[in-house]
């Protein structure tokens, strides 16, 4: 054997050299790959050959097609075909790599599997997404229907409230009114989840006492379950601070909600609170405060406590009674994570559940109080404040909460935009209160144009937006528009009014 | 005489050309996924009008862009067929382009699209989808049940031999 026999038997066996006539005739062939007729048409042998048939009367350069699949009758093989002009001739000379193409299948067969798994993962993935999209803009939408009758609703009991009602009456109306609050409280918390999911929660950094919060708890569930064999016990630690800066709102939000979770399930027993310092960070700057909620309620199984924290699970309590909610402890988880802070769950059932936060605070200085002296109230003057409304039943609430006032304040109600320019051309007013949507125009471009009154009264007057959205954006939109405060529906009266005179002052 | 065309399937990986052409040709089917590499040609002669036509069909290997294909494989064509899946977002994403790109580089060649696994489309708003204007000179055949493939091989046929 040399290397000239070697690579002779790798031409003689790999490479089949065939010339036909550019009609396709076989003039002459090699038969070591495929079993060629001279004379015949070379379009007889593989159907491959009918399409490139045509092509060889005007063939001018050399033309290659790669990895051609050639079945014959006894074999089947993966071949690169070249044709090469030659005058009055072709050369179809055909390259056996049968071995090397079937080799490289399995590779590209496991290749283009793993993109197709890949892409259906990536699309089930931006699937999920857009649902809880989806779901989150349904959910802030939902909320924002039914505010707006929530608040007549509340608002007219408030109303009833304050009319000559007898015992009976006023037990009714008590229980309507608890009934209609914590529609409110859950319309709340769902908007929390959505909001929180959609990013768009802001954390305050305000002073705040502690101590005041735990104070309120401890009334608050004193109170609502006071007939229920259930000592309530919060203990603070001597050595944590109670002046502290942060966001009171979310902490009491993530306190009601691991409460109310413990009275939801505990029948009997106890339920306490221990609150600890767990460490100071930055020269006593910041304070991380362990808080312990614990109860001698069911307990949660196993199987259950690593889906207590994720959206809409509830346990099934039905020993107790239906729940009615199951979004407590994800905004609790939510809220946590918000404020830098970890939440983990311990439980043993039908012994007791226990809640271990740790929550970061920043640690108050105590400033000497400054001795303030106190206000005079004054005289009070009348205040005419312009209602722009058109819904009969909001505009009946407005009346209902506006008679009698005890504040001065005297009201209008002009029932589209162009009719309150006419009321604001006529009169002076203190306060516009505007809704998002007018009949004939949108709210924001009528503040808009408020804003760019010719008349420099008109132009700062003040504007309230009472609306039932309470999505921030929205808020912001209504601000930067020039409203100079926003009150979300449902509000109270006294809220309402509140809001009117710190408008009014400014 | 018989007329010879050439017709060549293009479209990306595992959008079902390999089983049209079963189908249409050999009138089978199999659910396994075999990827081509390469290219192989299939014959088929059907009536038209009367008139015998050899269709020659290059079944060539998948491709996530039609300029990705190997161009001599293309040389000679009479026909395109460019298939894609309907249960595959990223199969039919870049259509308007290689719809383009077809017009462009061949635009005496006529063509034909498809939305092939017909079958999986079990969702009103799935197949809503698929009625929108984007889709609208598009076919949309089962290589599996069978269904349109033998119709759109003969629209193609009537617009080559045209």
């Amino acid at each position: 054997m040399t290397p000239q026999s070697i690579k002779d038997n790798m031409v003689t066996t790999k490479i089949q050299v065939v010339e036909v006539d550019t009609e396709g005739i076989v003039i002459s062939s090699e038969n070591n790959l495929i079993e060629i007729e001279s004379n015949k048409s070379i379009a007889d042998v593989h159907p491959f050959f009918i399409g490139v048939e045509s092509m060889l009367h005007a063939l001018e350069e050399t033309v290659r097609f790669p990895c051609v699949n050639i079945e014959t009758k006894s074999d089947d093989l993966i071949v690169d075909i070249e044709l090469i002009p030659n005058g009055s001739s072709v050369f179809v000379v055909l390259f056996d790599f049968t071995l090397h193409y079937k080799d490289s299948h399995p590779l590209v067969q496991e290749k283009n599997e793993s993109s197709i798994q890949k892409h259906k993962l990536s699309f089930e993935r931006n699937l999920l997404i857009a649902k809880e999209e989806f779901k989150n803009n349904f959910l802030a939408h939902l909320n924002h229907e039914i505010r707006n009758p929530l608040n007549n609703l509340l608002g007219f009991m408030d109303i009833l409230g304050n009319s000559k009602l007898d015992y009976d009456q006023k037990e009714t109306l008590l229980v309507m009114q608890k009934t209609g609050t914590h529609l409110k409280i859950l319309m709340d918390d769902l908007l929390d989840i959505s909001k929180i999911e959609r990013g768009i929660t802001d954390v305050k950094h305000v002073n705040f006492n502690l101590g005041h919060i735990l104070h309120n708890i401890q009334n608050h569930f004193g109170i609502k379950y006071g007939n229920k064999p259930i000592e309530l016990k919060i203990e603070t630690a001597k050595e944590v601070p109670s002046k502290l800066m942060g966001d009171p709102v979310r902490l009491n939000q993530i306190l009601f909600n691991l409460f109310e979770n413990a009275f939801r399930s505990t029948k009997k027993g106890s339920i306490s609170c221990r609150i600890t310092l767990d460490k100071k960070v930055g020269k006593d700057k910041k304070a991380y405060i362990n808080l312990v909620i614990s109860d001698t309620g069911v307990g949660i199984s196993k199987k259950d406590i690593e889906e207590i924290f994720s959206s809409y699970y509830q346990l099934e309590l039905d020993k107790i009674k239906p729940v009615g909610q199951g979004l407590g402890l994800k905004i609790v988880k939510d809220l946590v994570t918000l404020l830098n802070g970890n939440v983990i769950v311990s439980s043993k059932e039908n012994e007791g559940t226990s809640f271990h936060l740790t929550l970061p605070f920043e640690i108050r200085e105590v400033k000497p109080k400054r001795k303030s002296v106190p206000k005079g109230s004054g005289i009070m003057m009348s205040k005419r404040i312009l209602i722009i409304e058109n819904e009969e039943i909001n505009q009946m609430l407005f009346m209902k909460m506006f008679l009698n006032n005890q504040k001065g304040y005297h009201f209008e109600i002009a029932d589209t935009a162009s009719t309150a320019l006419q009321f604001l051309d006529a009169k002076k007013y203190d306060v516009i209160i505007i809704k998002m949507t007018l009949p004939d125009m949108e709210g924001l471009p009528f503040i808009e144009q408020l804003r760019n009154h010719e008349d420099e009264q008109i132009r700062n007057t003040p504007i309230l937006m009472a609306s039932g959205s309470t999505m921030i954006n929205e808020q912001e939109r209504s601000l930067s528009a020039g409203a100079n405060a926003f009150l979300p529906k449902p509000y109270s009266k006294k809220e309402l009014f509140n809001m009117l005179e710190s408008l009014l002052k400014s | 005489m018989a007329q010879t065309k050439k017709i060549v399937i293009l479209g990306h990986f595992g959008v079902g050309k390999t089983s049209l052409i079963r189908r249409y040709v050999d009138s089978a089917f199999s659910e396994d996924y075999l990827v081509t590499v390469g290219v192989h040609v299939k014959k088929k002669e059907i009536d038209l009008h009367d008139e015998k036509v050899t269709l020659v069909i290059w079944d060539v290997e998948g491709n996530t862009a039609i300029e990705k294909a190997r161009k001599s494989y293309l040389l000679g064509s009479h026909g395109f067929l460019y298939v894609f899946d309907v249960s595959r977002q990223e199969t039919y994403e870049q259509l308007a382009e290689e719809k383009a790109y077809l017009a462009a580089n061949y635009s005496n060649i006529p063509f034909c699209v498809i939305g092939n696994k017909k079958d999986l489309l079990i969702d009103d708003a799935h197949r809503a989808f698929f009625d929108s204007e984007n889709f609208k000179d598009c076919y949309f055949t089962s290589a599996k049940t069978g269904e349109d493939v033998e119709e759109v091989f003969l629209e193609l046929t009537k617009a080559m031999v045209r």
